[in-house]
């Protein structure tokens, strides 16, 4: 069983046997360390500078240069980390090499993807299928990446703890030059404060984005076609116990209306199917779960369908429950082409009686969009 | 002031068509003189409608101006041609619906203008009921 | 297929006439902002049918004579008061109506101002709260004035909503007019099958 934290980690072929989360912890603990030594120090730096009672006594020679730079590249590495181990975050070494392998033995004249007859206002699915997999023919890009909120509250808490950091130093050392200056020293307290609260909201996200690990869909064949079968291949990686996962393919309209200062968008869900769920199980450190599942848009489903303003959006839904984590949803956008039964006047009586099925209950909003 | 007289209609008793169905359609411009007629422009297009703003996509295009016409006269009827294409088709949504239909569109001198609209149904997509929660 | 009534396109400024509250009409509102030397403001809060009234006007002030150059100001629209500024003709009958007003920041409102002063053009506005100008109307919706919306909505397909169902979306509307019409759209897709 993987341990929380061990000071030697093992590498097991390709897998590594200590915590993601803590992996992860431990990396931006170290470079926003890094970040604040080199901040501290340069304010400290520059302040002496811009506070010397006579800046004849301070000359900035080759020491002062050296220290200069040092410290910025402290700054660069320690910003530069902690965007970086925020961006990582879902990206398994065990994808990269699997896509290393495949790239070689891919036909090139074979993965060509037909360009689909005209089809006005359905979105491309060019964003959908440049990302091969590893199982089926194409991983799906999640509809929104958890990083996103992540990457914004760490480079907020990099550029506030900054300023912060500066005019601390400035406020102590006109302070101990016997000029304090009492309205930025007042200033500093919600200044602080905000810095705490950006750092306690990105170690959240950090926890959670990092300890639910990351859910991949994959699927044989894009775009699809209502009335066949597709298969579906779900992943969901971390060290969790789970609750349950489901796995639904669902179907919303999405209309914006603009008026002045009034912008009204609503999203409403039309339609969905369980295409899978598992209850009560355990996912290890290193081993995700996966499964396989077959999928069919209806007959006479609407197709994807997109203008400026209103939009019909297919996607499949990957909902999780775990032991100590908020229940996470992740979507995966599909595109959906016009049907072959609805495509003509009209629909045949056997297809007729499959068709889509109202009244529709929405999915229950789930805890954490991750 | 008499307005305008404005025909069109669409070829065949039915108004449901198929994706690639050719779509035949007549229009005539009367109860008015022809050196008071602009221009006259025909399109087949869908919009939306439902709680979003209006979008529009225009699938055929005809503008003629006097100069374009025997005589200069562009009231007698014409005869017109379309392929539909194979999206988007006719849709009756929860919050858009998608409709189409063939716009006739006349432009007078001093800027007066006079539309009518033939709406029909491309593809058979059943109709998305949604769920209200009446009260109880 | 047919149209529902409560759709974007039947209710847009324009589309739907204004209804006047008792004692009032557009010529009246026109005659109250010529005494104001054609200068004043609507204000009322969201969706109250302050662009509704403005497209009800349109018509009576070209009547009376003024050239109107109206502008949206509206949260995703690219815009600056230079775009309207510079264009202002010269001083004569005009007319710059701007729906949004308190969207435009203290300096440019006072720039507006004065430049609409100094070309003898009048300046009719739409806003949330009070500009500083004389009020010509304040938009204040009820439900009795939603039912009359809703009849001439609906025309002859009335049964369809009854006096509960607007009741009830005014409710959870909390009074917005416009929230309300669209709550309503719902009631009748579901209802027509």
């Amino acid at each position: 069983m993987a341990r929380l934290f061990r000071f030697v980690e093992k590498k097991r072929g390709g897998r590594r046997t200590g915590s993601n989360l803590v992996g992860n912890f431990g990396e931006a603990l170290f470079f926003g360390s890094l970040f604040l030594v080199g901040m501290l120090a340069l304010s400290v730096l520059l302040a002496s500078h811009l506070l010397a009672p006579d800046p004849a006594s301070f000359t900035i020679g080759f020491g002062k240069w050296l220290f200069l730079l040092l410290m910025a590249s402290f700054v660069l590495l320690g910003g530069g980390g902690m965007i970086w181990t925020v961006l990582r975050i879902g990206v398994s070494a065990e994808r990269r090499s699997a896509l290393a392998t495949r790239a070689v033995d891919l036909d090139l004249m074979q993965e060509a993807v037909p360009r689909p007859r005209n089809y006005p206002a359905i979105p491309p699915f060019d964003g959908l299928v440049n990302s091969p997999g590893i199982d089926l023919a194409y991983r799906l890009p999640p509809a929104q990446t958890p990083g996103w909120q992540l990457l914004a509250m760490t480079i907020f808490g990099l550029l506030w703890t900054g300023v912060v950091c500066f005019f601390t130093v400035w406020t102590i050392s006109n302070a101990l030059a016997g000029r304090p200056e009492w309205l930025l020293t007042a200033l500093l307290v919600p200044f602080w404060a905000v810095c705490y609260w950006a750092i306690r909201e990105f170690l959240q996200l950090l926890v959670v984005n990092s300890g639910t690990g990351s859910t991949t869909v994959e699927i044989s064949d894009l775009p699809l076609a209502p009335g066949h079968e597709y298969q579906v291949a779900i992943a969901q990686h971390g060290q969790l116990t789970m609750k349950s996962l489901e796995l639904w393919l669902v179907c919303e309209e999405e209309a914006t209306f603009t008026q002045g200062t009034d912008i009204r968008s609503e999203v409403r869900e039309v339609w969905r199917q369980l295409c899978f769920e598992r209850r009560d199980f355990r996912i290890e450190a290193g081993v995700p779960f996966q499964e396989q599942c077959a999928i069919a848009v209806p007959p006479t489903a609407m197709h994807s369908f997109y203008s400026p303003h209103n939009a019909v959006r297919w996607k499949l839904v990957a909902r999780g429950e775990a032991d100590g984590w908020p229940a996470f949803e992740r979507g995966f956008p599909l595109v959906v082409y016009p049907g072959e039964a609805t495509q003509q006047v009209e629909v045949a009586g056997h297809v007729a009686r499959a068709a889509l099925t109202p009244p529709h209950v929405p999915l229950p909003a789930a805890g954490v969009r991750a | 002031m008499i307005e305008p007289l404005l025909s069109l209609c669409l070829a065949g008793p039915n108004r449901n068509f198929a994706a690639g169905d050719e779509l035949v359609c007549e229009y005539q411009i009367d109860a008015v003189e022809p050196a008071d007629i602009q221009a006259v422009e025909l399109s087949v297009l869908w919009y939306t409608e439902g709680k979003g703003e209006e979008d529009m996509g225009v699938h055929f295009f005809e503008r003629r101006l006097p100069a374009d016409a025997e005589d200069g006269d562009l009231r007698p009827m014409r005869r017109l041609r379309s392929k539909l294409p194979n999206s988007p088709l006719s849709y009756r949504g929860a919050i858009v619906s998608v409709f189409w239909c063939v716009r006739l569109r006349l432009f007078l001198r001093r800027g007066r203008e006079f539309v009518v609209e033939e709406p029909f149904t491309l593809g058979s997509v059943p109709a998305v009921l949604p769920a209200i929660a009446e009260p109880s | 297929m047919t149209s529902n009534p409560f759709a974007t396109r039947h209710i847009r400024p324009g589309a739907v006439d204004y209804i006047f509250p008792p004692g009032q009409s557009a010529a009246a509102l026109i005659e109250r902002l010529r005494a104001s030397g054609w200068f004043g403001q609507i204000i009322g809060p969201h969706g109250s049918g302050k662009s509704t009234l403005l497209a009800a006007l349109a018509p009576a002030l070209k009547q009376a004579g003024r050239t109107v150059h109206s502008y949206h100001l509206g949260t995703l629209r690219q815009f600056h008061p230079k775009d309207y500024l510079d264009k202002l003709p010269p001083s004569g009958r005009g007319l710059l109506v701007i729906d949004g007003y308190e969207q435009l920041s203290w300096w440019w409102r006072r720039r507006t101002l004065a430049t609409c002063r100094r070309h003898d053009i009048g300046l009719l506005v739409t806003a949330h709260q009070d500009m500083g100008l004389p009020t010509l109307l304040t938009t204040e919706p009820t439900l009795a004035l939603a039912k009359q919306v809703v009849r001439r909505l609906l025309g002859p397909d009335e049964a369809t909503i009854a006096g509960g169902d607007v009741k009830r979306a005014w409710d959870e509307a909390g009074g917005n007019l416009r929230e309300a019409l669209f709550k309503l759209y719902d009631v009748y897709q579901s209802r027509r099958g």
